[in-house]
């Protein structure tokens, strides 16, 4: 072959290399929320659900698709893109995710319960954003229904705040009489590791479950119980991951134990997405007055640009400074 | 056969294998996914395509770059073949042989390991499944110079 014709060859895979990466540069970020919105406009199930996925990935940039995506969420009748559509909203527009919270809400009442079990799924969907709800849930955790109850273990667990309440209602349904619902409260000891000593006896008393899958789980939901992940850890994954979302739930859970986490948390309070912003607010909020160091922070991001945020910052600085009178 | 026409054949052979090696390392993680859908979960060819379509920058499958992952070692290979043989004399017909068999060998390789593992990988569907993906390309460099050594003594048998 002459240079010309290898140099022909390499000018053409640069090309082509060149065109492979501007095809996957125009499907990601901001740019691909057109095409997602498309895809949500679009008859085809599948291609809505994968679309709602892809706009939570974009987070704040999907801006564009919150009405639609509101609209999917709260749409009468049943739909598969209840969930997916208010899954996808908290990491886009707080405020949104909370319309979707006050619109399932009343319908955990409701007669019929596969509106129930949707009202439940789609709550809990919106994760720890969905934490004024909590109460709610917690008032048909014992519901007639199995499905329903199961549903209602699993918001509870995705809520996972405040986790005072959230793990009173956890704790209640291990005595569920209905393996399923036993089973899925379990699976939110054995995999998020928190629990409370009174949750821990009634999980070993489930490793005798007559269930062998339940009895299996509360075993592995035990040695986690017994073995915490440290604070340090999830400050690391903070420092890693780029979803803060989980480290950030988690220290929200440990609650005061976690005050070496504070300097970390009052630096997030400043972080670009509006939903790490909110979990450091609940992190803080659970430490009450340990978090004291944070209250110059707290004190800045009273005027943050998002309502729910700006929400949750208050309850932090009243915990602060409530428990505090309360100790002088 | 002139010296003209060994030269012509030796640069068909070379971009043949340096352009079949670039797009089956992008193509075969999509050809597996179609394949499996359709022989495994009886979908049809259009419903395939539509699947694989949907999955290419859907969050936790990305095929698109599964696919972009898979072929850094095919391109490695390809640019190797493309100076490799196309610097090679044609006139020395023998050498041409043993260097082709190399590649050919190589290249036989490369595209039967990541066609069996990205089949095997979505056939048998697995929590820690998506580790292949990741851990083929590196695989793939390994192998790259043991096919080839293989095919290169294979070579010298056949061209003496």
């Amino acid at each position: 072959m002459t240079g010309r014709q290898i140099g022909l060859n390499l000018g053409l895979l640069a090309v082509l290399m060149v065109l492979l990466g501007f095809i996957y540069w125009q499907h990601t970020g901001a740019r691909a929320v057109p095409g997602l919105i498309e895809a949500l406009q679009s008859n085809d199930v599948q291609a809505q659900l994968l679309a709602a996925q892809g706009l939570k990935d974009i987070g704040v940039q999907a801006q564009a698709a919150v009405p639609l995506l509101l609209e999917l969420a709260t749409a009468d009748g049943r739909s598969l893109l209840h969930s997916e559509a208010a899954g996808a909203l908290p990491s886009i527009d707080l405020s949104a995710a909370r319309k979707v919270m006050l619109g399932w809400l009343p319908k955990l009442q409701d007669p019929d319960p596969q509106v129930r079990r949707d009202a439940a799924a789609v709550l809990g969907a919106l994760g720890p954003v969905a934490k004024p709800a909590v109460h709610s849930l917690l008032g048909v955790v014992n519901d007639p229904n199995t499905v329903v109850r199961d549903r209602v273990v699993r918001a509870l667990g995705a809520i996972a705040l405040p986790s005072d309440i959230v793990m009173r209602g956890l704790t209640q349904a291990l005595r569920d009489p209905e393996w399923t619902v036993r089973y899925a409260a379990v699976t939110q000891f054995s995999y998020n590791g928190a629990s409370s000593p009174e949750s821990l006896a009634i999980l070993r008393e489930l490793t005798q479950d007559p269930n062998q899958t339940v009895a299996r789980l509360a075993q592995s939901a035990v040695d986690s119980g017994s073995r915490p992940i440290s604070v340090s850890v999830h400050l690391l994954t903070l420092d890693q991951l780029t979803d803060h979302t989980y480290p950030l739930v988690q220290l929200a859970r440990i609650g005061p134990g976690a005050v070496e986490a504070v300097p970390k948390l009052s630096s997030i309070l400043a972080a670009d997405k509006p939903l790490e912003r909110y979990l450091a607010a609940c992190a803080l909020e659970t430490m009450g007055p340990v978090a004291k160091d944070a209250a110059p922070a707290l004190q800045r991001s009273l005027e943050d640009a998002d309502p729910v945020v700006r929400e949750a910052v208050a309850e932090a600085l009243e915990a602060i400074e409530n428990i505090k009178g309360r100790a002088l | 056969m002139n010296g003209q026409e060994s030269s012509s054949r030796l640069t068909t052979f070379t971009v043949i294998v340096y352009w079949g090696c670039i797009l089956l390392g992008l193509g075969i993680p999509w050809f597996a996914t179609i394949a499996v859908d359709i022989l495994k979960h009886d979908q049809s060819l259009v419903q395939a395509t539509h699947q694989l379509q949907l999955h290419l920058f859907a969050p936790g499958y990305n095929l698109f770059l599964i696919a972009i992952f898979n072929a850094v070692p095919f391109i490695l290979f390809a640019v190797f073949t493309l100076f490799h043989l196309g610097l090679a004399p044609p006139e020395d017909r023998a050498l041409c042989g043993r260097r082709g068999a190399g590649v050919l060998v190589a290249a036989i390789g490369l595209i039967g390991l990541t066609a069996w593992t990205h089949v095997m990988t979505l056939w048998y569907p697995d929590a820690q499944g998506a580790l292949a993906f990741l851990f083929l390309p590196v695989l793939l460099m390994g192998l790259m110079p043991i096919g080839y050594a293989i095919g290169r003594g294979v070579g010298t048998l056949i061209f003496r």
